[in-house]
């Protein structure tokens, strides 16, 4: 158990630079997600932490001991690979015990390690097996075991989920947060999936081309996400982002687009006032807009393109402004009934109101 | 799509022939091993009208191989042996490590295996006289070094190259050094390759005949060299080379017969995904 703490670190790979002057404090015990696109960086990230690859900058401290200079093996660490990285030719006892018997652990010790670690896992009976006659999810309880079983300070996971079927990574899922609590070692997961990570992380951090976007926890990530492309990448349908110039008329703030307007109330007016540009881009969530068929003062119009039933909700997407030229993605309530072409009123409710300025950073 | 009987009856056809055509050459070594002196086969399938076991009797009894077949199988185990223990971590670090200019280290290899034998004769005559080596079993099976080497690089590094690396990493991490990796991890998934390549070099270095002929006189003289001691100035004596040509293939079919259970899968490496 360690608190990790990356300091301005970088990793080039020749004239690429796949992770950039990264700053991140790990929590001892925490379950950390770094999240983010494919080739964004999280796994070289990762990598370098796990001491596989070298830091070109920077400096990697577990509970404040510098460790860069250590070779994977003695940071003490254990790493679960996306293919899980099993030993084919070993049984699966001996790919459990393998890391024991590379300590040099007595045989008696580490054949009762194995035992207790595969109670754990319920793999009790396959210990006999090779790799090759397991099942995903059985291979994947392996590779779990065999990084458990010599007890590591960190515990680093890359995309460990994601070679299984939807339905037993769910139940993975869970199995994954209950051993963190049972156990308590500070974890590090890598994902792109941005639901694993909300649903198994105390907290994430987002990377894109190697640079840190937002550090938070998932509530605030999904409700306040720092820039406009946190905004777009977490969420689903993403974020609506719309372009408007900001005026002021008899006192009243209003956000307009192309022929749309939207009077902007309470905090967020005192925000514009103080915004020195002309141009703003409005984000706000597709279950914070509220479709309805009557106009009201303050609506925008809007016409229905096509409808999604999902089942637990209604996603409606719709164009606003003249010519009907802006996209908008609504999650209603799956009660709602509107048909495609169909004119209709939205409302933004003004809680779910988010303002980006012209470098895409978060203003409210 | 179902076939018929006509391309069954050809395939089958086809089959036979390739088998008899293969197998006649052993067909003819057994008959002339035992066509007394003087009634050797004409015709192709034509049997001894005397059948004798003479030439038998010299090669197993009177004046034995086996002198002979030990020095064979010595350079060879000691050839195959030295050459693989050089030659798999040679592949294995050029494989998998970052070296500058290993690919021309490959491609000098692959050159160098390519180079006629005769044309490494006279230089290796002379190191192994110098080092004293002349007529050992050790001198002979050094001077089939340069070859062995160069092939099982070029055959054990596309063995190596089509394994998964992740499991060398996760070896790391469980505290692996690099030798442990490769013994314990590594090596153990490339044993058909191990196979092949180990039973090749065999095969090649044990029926080899320039080298032995000029690197041995008496001490060292290998089966092939023995055979050729058949052929003499006035006489080719054929139920001589025959019997001793059978007897000399009991090395290799040993051999096979020990990594026949990988070899099967090491030949077709690569190919059945």
């Amino acid at each position: 158990m360690a608190k990790i703490r990356l300091e301005k670190i970088s990793k080039h790979f020749g004239k690429v630079t796949a992770v950039e002057n990264l700053d991140l404090v790990i929590k001892e015990r925490e379950f950390f997600g770094l999240l983010g696109p494919s080739g964004s960086g999280k796994t070289t990230a990762l990598r370098l932490i796990a001491g596989l690859e070298e830091l070109t900058l920077g400096e990697i401290y577990f509970d404040d001991e510098p460790v860069s200079r250590l070779s994977p093996s003695q940071r003490n660490i254990a790493l679960v690979f996306q293919n899980y990285s099993l030993y084919p030719h070993m049984s699966v006892y001996n790919n459990i015990a393998f890391p024991l018997r590379m300590r040099k652990v007595p045989k008696p010790k580490c054949s009762s390690r194995v035992d207790e670690v595969a109670r754990l896992l319920r793999i009790e009976n396959l210990l006999n097996r090779k790799p090759r006659e397991l099942s995903g999810g059985q291979q994947q309880r392996v590779a779990l075991a065999r990084s458990l079983v010599r007890k590591p300070r960190v515990f680093l996971m890359d995309e460990p989920l994601s070679n299984l079927d939807a339905k037993l990574r769910a139940s993975m899922r869970i199995e994954l947060k209950t051993l963190h609590k049972q156990l308590g070692i500070t974890t590090i997961y890598v994902t792109h999936d941005q639901v694993e990570a909300m649903a198994l992380c105390h907290r994430i951090a987002v990377i894109n081309e190697g640079k840190l976007q937002q550090v938070a926890q998932p509530r605030e990530l999904y409700q306040r996400p720092a820039n406009t492309w946190v905004a777009d990448f977490i969420g689903s349908p993403p974020m609506n982002l719309i372009e408007c110039s900001i005026a002021n008329e008899g006192g009243n703030w209003y956000l307009r687009g192309n022929g749309f307007s939207h009077q902007v109330e309470g905090r967020l007016s005192g925000v514009l006032s103080d915004y020195p540009g002309r141009k703003i881009t409005l984000g706000i969530r597709p279950e914070s807009i509220v479709i309805s068929q009557e106009e009201a003062p303050g609506s925008i119009k809007a016409q229905v393109g096509t409808v999604e039933p999902l089942g637990d909700s209604l996603v409606v997407h719709l164009y606003i402004g003249k010519g009907g030229t802006i996209p908008i993605t609504v999650k209603s309530p799956p009660s709602l009934t509107v048909s495609p072409d169909e004119a209709v009123s939205i409302h933004f409710s003004e809680d779910g109101v988010l303002l980006y300025g012209k470098n895409g950073k978060l203003l409210a | 799509m179902k076939r018929g009987r006509g391309y069954r009856l050809v395939l089958v056809a086809g089959i036979v022939a390739v088998c008899l055509w293969s197998l006649f050459p052993f067909y003819g070594l057994i008959v002339t091993s035992i066509s007394p002196r003087g009634e050797l086969p004409t015709a192709l399938f034509e049997l001894p009208a005397h059948p004798t076991g003479v030439f038998w009797y010299e090669v197993l009894v009177k004046d034995p191989l086996w002198f002979h077949m030990r020095n064979s199988v010595l350079i060879g185990l000691l050839a195959t042996s030295i050459s693989m223990l050089a030659a798999v971590p040679a592949a294995y670090s050029i494989s998998r490590f970052k070296l500058r200019g290993k690919e021309t280290i490959y491609l000098a290899f692959l050159v160098f295996h390519m180079a006629p034998w005769i044309s490494l004769v006279f230089p290796l005559f002379l190191l192994i006289r110098n080092l004293g080596l002349l007529d050992t079993q050790f001198g002979l099976a050094m001077s089939y070094l340069p070859w062995n080497i160069a092939l099982a690089v070029w055959l054990m590094r596309g063995f190596l190259d089509v394994i998964p690396q992740q499991a060398e990493e996760a070896a790391r991490v469980d505290g692996a050094s690099p030798i442990q990796t490769m013994f314990r991890i590594v090596l153990p998934q490339v044993l058909p390759g191990l196979a092949v390549c180990s039973m090749f070099i065999f095969n090649t270095n044990i029926i080899e005949y320039i080298f032995a002929l000029t690197l041995t006189n008496v001490d060292a003289v290998t089966l092939p060299l023995k055979l050729s001691g058949y052929v003499t100035e006035h006489i080719v004596k054929w139920q001589l080379v025959s019997a001793a040509g059978l007897v000399s293939m009991i090395p290799t079919v040993t051999v096979y017969l020990l990594v026949r259970k990988y070899l099967v899968y090491g030949l077709s490496f690569g190919m059945v995904k």
